[in-house]
């Protein structure tokens, strides 16, 4: 016992004088508090579908995206790029790094929209925002304002499975104020909802530093219009200093979220995809 | 009735008298080299990248920074997930160009090659040498820059140029614009006496 306590003593003793003499080592290394949220995806936009990404606060992001015909047009239509091409040109806007919003316009239907998108939870590879796009059909057809509205809510909660796994569910509402029923090429009148339910479902696999391969399932719950079928997207990233490149195809023409839902009439199961690729460019406001 | 102390009972009491010596002399007597040691971690650090019509600067305000005048030691270090280029996809990009979540610091620990005056007024050049650590590469280089004596602490500038390639650092492309190889480096910092 009396030895024990002299050994304590003296390696206290001990201890005290090397906290002296380390005073003058080098410091211990700390991170800093202020660590960079961890991006699931690679745009804010996996296809069709939105993704938990936000843009930085103060950053500017030009999106160009562009859907050509499907691709079962064969040579003749160039595999579908000599059909209608539905293109969409969008700036969105991170006004903080948790809250984004955007604007953006649609050939088809000359569809205006403006969506935002907020942060609601990051935490241990979770991600979970709320996303929100209300649309105007522009085209000239004498109705209200009112009529040409459409919504769409969701909420986007993603999650990081491994380094290069990340996936997300995106449960979705959509409203359209005015469904007349649809004269379907090749199927006769058909029902048009105005309320449909979805549940968005997404990959991404992130192969190299600089490709990602991104796939997407948008399924419709509940009742659906007539005519009208789930839409299915799969592609790749490309990231360039500044860009990001998206080359997909996809089963849906249409761009916004809630027309995908409520308006894609091209049977996924028939294998009937076209081409489509999205442009990415920020720029800073901020410096 | 007191029982007298043993041999043992006072030699443990002896090495209990030498510990508690030994803490106050720690507590409440500083030695001179706290006395001489300044510290912050408010500091500031920048780069200055240049791609053709696209040059760009990224900082941080947490440089951790530490010289002890007696021992005659200069220690500096950054997280470098906290460079603010202005653009978040482009603080990303420097993240994995950097490889951060392996190499999550900048840092210098080095020695004043000069002799500097606490007691001097106004600002004083010196020299400072030292093992500087990016990118998991370290290489011993020499930095100029000055120290400021004043009542609000001991304020250090410094510049110097970084060659990626010293560091393995493959500059990142912007497009088809390469990043060039030279970044010019600037710190600024206000230490405060070592309490």
């Amino acid at each position: 016992m009396t030895r024990t306590s002299r050994l304590t003593a003296f390696a206290l003793f001990v201890a005290a004088l090397v906290t002296v003499s380390s005073a003058s080592a080098q410091m211990q290394r700390t991170r800093s508090a202020q660590q960079p949220v961890d991006e699931l995806f690679w745009s804010h936009a996996i296809i069709v579908l939105p993704s938990t990404t936000q843009l930085g606060k103060g950053d500017l992001d030009f999106t160009i995206h562009h859907t050509f015909g499907p691709v079962s047009s064969g040579l003749n239509d160039l595999f579908g790029l000599d059909l209608a091409a539905n293109i969409r040109f969008g700036l969105d806007y991170g006004v903080t790094d948790q809250v984004m919003v955007g604007v953006g316009r649609s050939r088809f239907d000359k569809i205006l929209d403006f969506r935002a998108k907020a942060n609601l939870l990051q935490r241990d590879g979770w991600q979970v925002a709320g996303y929100y796009n209300a649309a105007a059909e522009t085209t000239e057809d004498g109705r209200d304002l009112a009529d040409r509205m459409s919504y769409h809510g969701s909420v986007l909660i993603g999650k990081r499975v491994t380094d290069q796994l990340t996936i997300q569910l995106a449960p979705g509402f959509s409203r359209f104020v005015y469904a007349p029923d649809q004269d379907v090429f090749g199927q006769g009148i058909q029902t048009s909802l105005n309320n449909h339910y979805s549940l968005g479902t997404a990959v991404r696999y992130e192969a190299r530093e600089n490709v990602s391969f991104i796939a997407e399932m948008i399924t419709r719950v509940g009742d659906v219009s007539g005519g009208t079928y789930n839409v299915g997207s799969f592609g790749v990233d490309l990231e360039t200093g500044g860009h990001v490149f998206q080359m997909f195809f996809t089963s849906s023409q249409w761009i916004t979220p809630q027309h995908a839902v409520a308006w894609s009439r091209t049977p996924m199961a028939d294998g009937d995809f076209g081409w489509g690729f999205n442009v990415h460019r920020v720029f800073g406001t901020g410096r | 009735m007191t029982e007298l102390p043993t041999t043992d009972g006072l030699r443990v009491r002896w090495y209990l008298a030498l510990l508690v010596a030994a803490w106050v002399w720690i507590i409440l007597i500083p030695p001179q080299a706290e006395a001489q040691a300044w510290y912050a971690e408010t500091g500031h650090v920048e780069f200055l990248s240049n791609v053709p019509l696209h040059d760009f600067i990224g900082t941080s305000d947490v440089l951790t920074g530490r010289i002890d005048l007696a021992e005659n030691t200069v220690d500096f270090f950054v997280d470098l997930n906290t460079l603010d280029t202005g653009i978040g996809k482009r603080d990303k990009d420097m993240r994995k160009t950097l490889e951060t979540d392996d190499y999550p610091f900048a840092e210098f620990f080095g020695t004043l090659l000069t002799a500097v005056d606490p007691a001097a007024e106004g600002p004083q050049p010196v020299e400072v040498e030292g093992d500087f650590t990016i990118h998991g590469i370290t290489r011993t280089i020499q930095v100029p820059g000055q120290l400021t004596f004043s009542e609000e602490g001991l304020r250090i500038e410094a510049s110097w140029t970084l060659l990626l390639e010293d560091y393995e650092i493959q500059p990142p492309r912007l497009l088809f614009l390469k990043v060039d190889e030279e970044q010019a480096i600037t710190i600024d910092i206000l230490l405060t006496p070592e309490s």
